[in-house]
């Protein structure tokens, strides 16, 4: 198992690599510059922003500059926020994103998990039935129509929470609701499924027939399978949580992650765009790598790092 | 999909507001002497020589206060560090007395040398000002930073200079050129220059941060020389660039002498906090010389830019104030019958580049022709509807009645069409135009509309419309890959001279491809002119010329507009949407329920 982890992690660098190469050049191509507004300065003052940025140096001797900057963590300065650093930046989105995303998804684990539990279990209750469909209707209803639908009820007519902003913990409301709303319904379903399929195996029957109490027939035997499908699902789902959600802090007015990325990419903020990017790509590759090593310890059938 | 969010929100919100109150949400004032802002934008940079913008002046303006500030409600420059001023007579050398009450929020005098150390940093190659252009009024300031030299007769001593009495500056590729003898042909001015050199026993100069005109005489002294005549000078000693900027901080903190652990300011209010993406927070400055008279303890500008999360946070009362430009259109004639709407003239120019160096657009016709056939007023009144004002000339406005405006431009569908026959493209035949515009506001709307009045006038031309990202767009203007472009321009400060200086022949602002001595000669002559009467007439003379030729053709002329809870005094609708927070109050007691004045 470790020997598979510390695989994985090396595996994890190249990849990197070619994400940022990839990024760097992109970038690059798209037309505009960072420093462009709707009045032109004189090109004096555009050479010495150009000169100041480092932007002037051929592209070979940019990108050494970048990745030698990379491997002592320094990412740069932001172009569209001259005083403050790429690093700053990010950990400046992380700060917003990150209870966003974390609170979501606990809410969508707490409420989707017994959810589809209950729904396997009386699969013919009208009333677990009409929750489910709600969820469905979750799944369905895209987040920028529930969003303003939850800022409609909730703030201009109820006054109940802010419709948009950040800092306090009034202005989490709303959008973890919007957030979550779509990963309940998913997770429920998955659960549902998963444990209906657990609960028709032979060694559910032959449990049964060995007394086991059902509660303990359910926890153990049941909902274990069934978890490794929520599992797969939800880990990289929560890096894309934390990776910030473009639509979700635009209607909220959130200073997230994904906030900072539009931003950076309408700016050609070229800095930014490849920090956030490099974020991204080692949130997921780490959060995958979790995932497996949890449904190695779930799942008894899978073995890590054993070939065949 | 944004444009989905819109619609859906709009109609929501329209619904839930069918009987018409007189405010729009909430009017209770908040806890305290705070005003929260609807900004529009993150601020780029808080240091006043980085920061490019608007959204960026708002905040800086209120941190650092420069020698002038802005009068709330007509801008006008009106004492602040200077207590008085004196000027020559032609408007080429200006003395400042500063107040010597004037403090740092460290404690220490503001003095003449700061304002000598600011401007020199603001010019300084290094600093890469994106606004040191607005400094190039000052004697060598632009030599400075652009690294352009003089020349210098050294038999007299004397730099040499234009017909216009300004001292000639060159390019470093210039002068290499004029010294290696090897002047292209067309470039007659360096021609002519070279024979005048050859007269002259002469040096190239090279300009130091010394040699830029401005001095300290004592610590409360400040003298200023001008490159030429600038009558307007105390209208740009106003901007956020000329504020002074604390030397110790600078010196001290680098990059990071802007945060709020960090700075040091000498305006009406300090910073206590800016987070990216969230807010900035600034406080009353209590060693402000003048703080008896600021009468907000807080101010807190949001940065949200979403145009209906803006609304919804300023009806639940969570936004006192909204910056100009920031109202969804969808939502703008319900909003103009609440008391919160307030609406005035903008010095913002709405207008299509012509790129005159492709047929058939070089043709002075068929660029009349098409500015002839749009109908300007209906496209106001039905599209716009914010009381944007057709126009039918480059500047936007008469300037207080002091600058002769010429307005050329009409409806003339049946002169059009004659004009395009003439032009050799009778109903428009054989017409093709590509007509670019960027993503966003209501670009695409008004470029329909003008594709609809040119297909009505001239039923066989063809125009295609390309829609381009903002990046995308601005590079393919620069490019000059355009046929007709729109654009618009907002003043710098409220001069004529702001928009005119733009399409000199020489401005990196004129992709037309349009050069006209008789319109540079113009602008030059009034720049060099100190008589504010004449200056004008010249100016006015050059945007006829401009006119005649019409490399832009005019549209509207904006306006501001924007909410404001009843609560708030002293923000005021004025024509470069700017707010000095000195003298703006959030007033508790006694909102007279009908109050809608200033």
């Amino acid at each position: 198992m470790r020997g598979y982890i510390l695989r994985r992690i090396l595996l994890a660098i190249p990849l990197l690599w070619l994400i940022l190469t990839l990024t760097f050049f992109v970038v690059r191509w798209a037309p505009g510059k960072p420093f462009r507004r709707e009045r032109a300065v004189p090109a004096e003052i555009e050479a010495h922003l150009d000169r100041h940025y480092g932007l002037d140096k051929p592209w070979y001797v940019q990108y050494a500059n970048y990745m030698r900057g990379l491997v002592r963590l320094d990412f740069g300065p932001s172009y569209r926020y001259p005083d403050a650093t790429v690093g700053e930046i990010v950990r400046q989105g992380l700060r917003a994103s990150v209870p966003i995303g974390l609170a979501a998804y606990a809410l969508a684990l707490g409420l989707g998990l017994p959810l589809g539990v209950l729904a396997a279990l009386h699969p013919h209750s009208a009333w677990v039935r009409a929750v489910m469909g709600l969820a469905v209707l979750g799944v369905v209803t895209p987040n920028f129509v529930l969003g303003p639908l939850l800022v409609l009820l909730f703030s201009l007519t109820l006054y109940w929470f802010p419709p948009a902003g950040w800092g306090e913990a009034r202005h989490l409301v709303l959008p973890v609701l919007t957030l979550s709303a779509a990963y309940v319904a998913y997770i429920a379903r998955l659960t549902q499924s998963g444990v209906q399929q657990a609960l028709a195996q032979d060694y559910i029957r032959t449990a049964h027939a060995k007394g086991v109490h059902p509660r303990a027939i359910l926890l153990r035997h049941a909902l274990r399978p069934a978890l490794l499908s929520v599992l797969s699902f939800t880990g990289p789902s929560l890096a894309f949580l934390l990776a910030g959600t473009v639509v979700i802090e635009k209607i909220f007015a959130i200073p997230g992650l994904g906030h900072f990325f539009v931003q950076a990419a309408l700016n050609r903020d070229y800095t930014l765009i490849l920090g956030i990017v490099s974020f991204t790509a080692i949130a997921l590759i780490v959060l995958n790598l979790l995932v497996d090593i949890a449904i190695a310890l779930l799942d008894p059938r899978v073995a890590l790092g054993r070939e065949g | 999909m944004k444009r989905l969010v819109c619609i859906g929100v709009g109609l929501l919100l329209l619904g839930s507001c069918a009987h018409p109150a007189a405010y729009f949400g909430k009017i209770e004032p908040p806890e305290g002497a705070v005003l929260r802002v609807g900004n529009g934008a993150d601020p780029a940079s808080l240091d006043p020589h980085r920061a490019p913008g608007s959204v960026e002046e708002q905040i800086v303006i209120n941190l650092f206060e420069g020698l002038t500030e802005y009068d709330p409600v007509t801008l006008d420059p009106i004492p602040a560090v200077a207590e008085a001023w004196e000027v020559n007579e032609h408007a080429t050398r200006f003395r400042f007395r500063l107040r010597r009450t004037a403090r740092w929020s460290n404690g220490r005098p503001v003095t003449a040398w700061d304002f000598v150390y600011s401007w020199r940093r603001a010019l300084a190659p290094e600093t890469a000002s994106p606004n040191a252009y607005l400094l190039y009024y000052i004697k060598n300031a632009e030599a400075y930073n652009t690294g352009k030299v003089k020349v210098r007769d050294r038999r007299t001593g004397r730099f040499l200079t234009d017909v216009f009495g300004r001292e000639l500056m060159l390019t470093p590729d210039e002068l290499r050129r004029i010294r290696r003898e090897d002047v292209p042909s067309e470039a007659r001015h360096l021609q002519e220059l070279r024979r005048r050199l050859n007269d002259h026993p002469w040096e190239a100069v090279t300009l130091s941060a010394e040699d830029v005109g401005v001095r300290a005489l004592d610590d409360a002294t400040l003298e200023v020389e001008m490159e030429a005549p600038t009558a307007f000078f105390l209208k740009l000693t106003t901007l956020g660039v000329y504020r002074p900027v604390p030397r110790e901080a600078i010196e001290r903190y680098g990059r990071a002498w802007t945060r709020p652990e960090h700075i040091v300011s000498n305006g009406p209010f300090r910073l206590v906090e800016f987070t990216p993406g969230r807010r900035v927070v600034l406080e009353k400055n209590p060693l402000y010389w003048d703080a008896a008279r600021v009468r907000l303890q807080r101010a807190i500008f949001y940065p949200y830019d979403e145009a209906t999360t803006v609304l919804n946070l300023y009806k639940a009362g969570e936004l006192d104030v909204l910056v100009s430009g920031l109202l969804p259109p969808y939502a703008l004639r319900r909003l103009q019958q609440k008391r919160d709407y307030v609406s005035g003239p903008y010095l913002l120019s709405y207008f299509l580049l012509v790129n005159v160096r492709r047929p058939p657009l070089s043709d002075r016709r068929v660029r009349w022709a098409l500015a002839l056939s749009i109908d300007r007023e209906r496209l106001c009144r039905r599209l716009l509807a914010a009381g944007q004002q057709p126009s039918g000339a480059f500047t936007p406005s008469d300037f207080q009645g002091k600058y002769p405006r010429p307005s050329k431009v009409g409806y003339d569908p049946e002169r059009a069409r004659q004009l395009l026959a003439a032009a050799g493209y009778p109903e428009g035949r054989g017409l093709r135009l590509r007509f670019l515009y960027n993503t966003g506001a209501l670009h695409a709307q008004i470029a329909e509309a003008i594709q609809a009045d040119w297909r009505r006038t001239f039923p066989l031309i063809r125009v295609e419309l390309i829609n381009q990202e903002w990046q995308v767009y601005l590079n393919t203007v620069r490019l000059g890959d355009f046929d007709i472009a729109r654009r618009s321009f907002s003043a710098d400060f409220s001069d004529p001279t702001s928009f005119l200086d733009s399409m000199l022949s020489t401005s990196p602002n004129n992709p037309t491809g349009w050069a006209n001595p008789e319109y540079d000669r113009f602008i030059q002559q009034a720049n060099a002119t100190s008589d504010d009467h004449r200056r004008m007439a010249l100016l006015a003379r050059a945007e006829e010329v401009l006119l005649d030729d019409l490399p832009i053709i005019p549209i509207y002329s904006s306006v501001t507009n924007f909410l404001r809870k009843p609560y708030v005094r002293g923000w005021h609708a004025n024509v470069l949407d700017r707010h000095p927070l000195k003298f703006v109050a959030v007033e508790r007691e006694g909102t007279p329920p009908g109050f809608s004045g200033r």
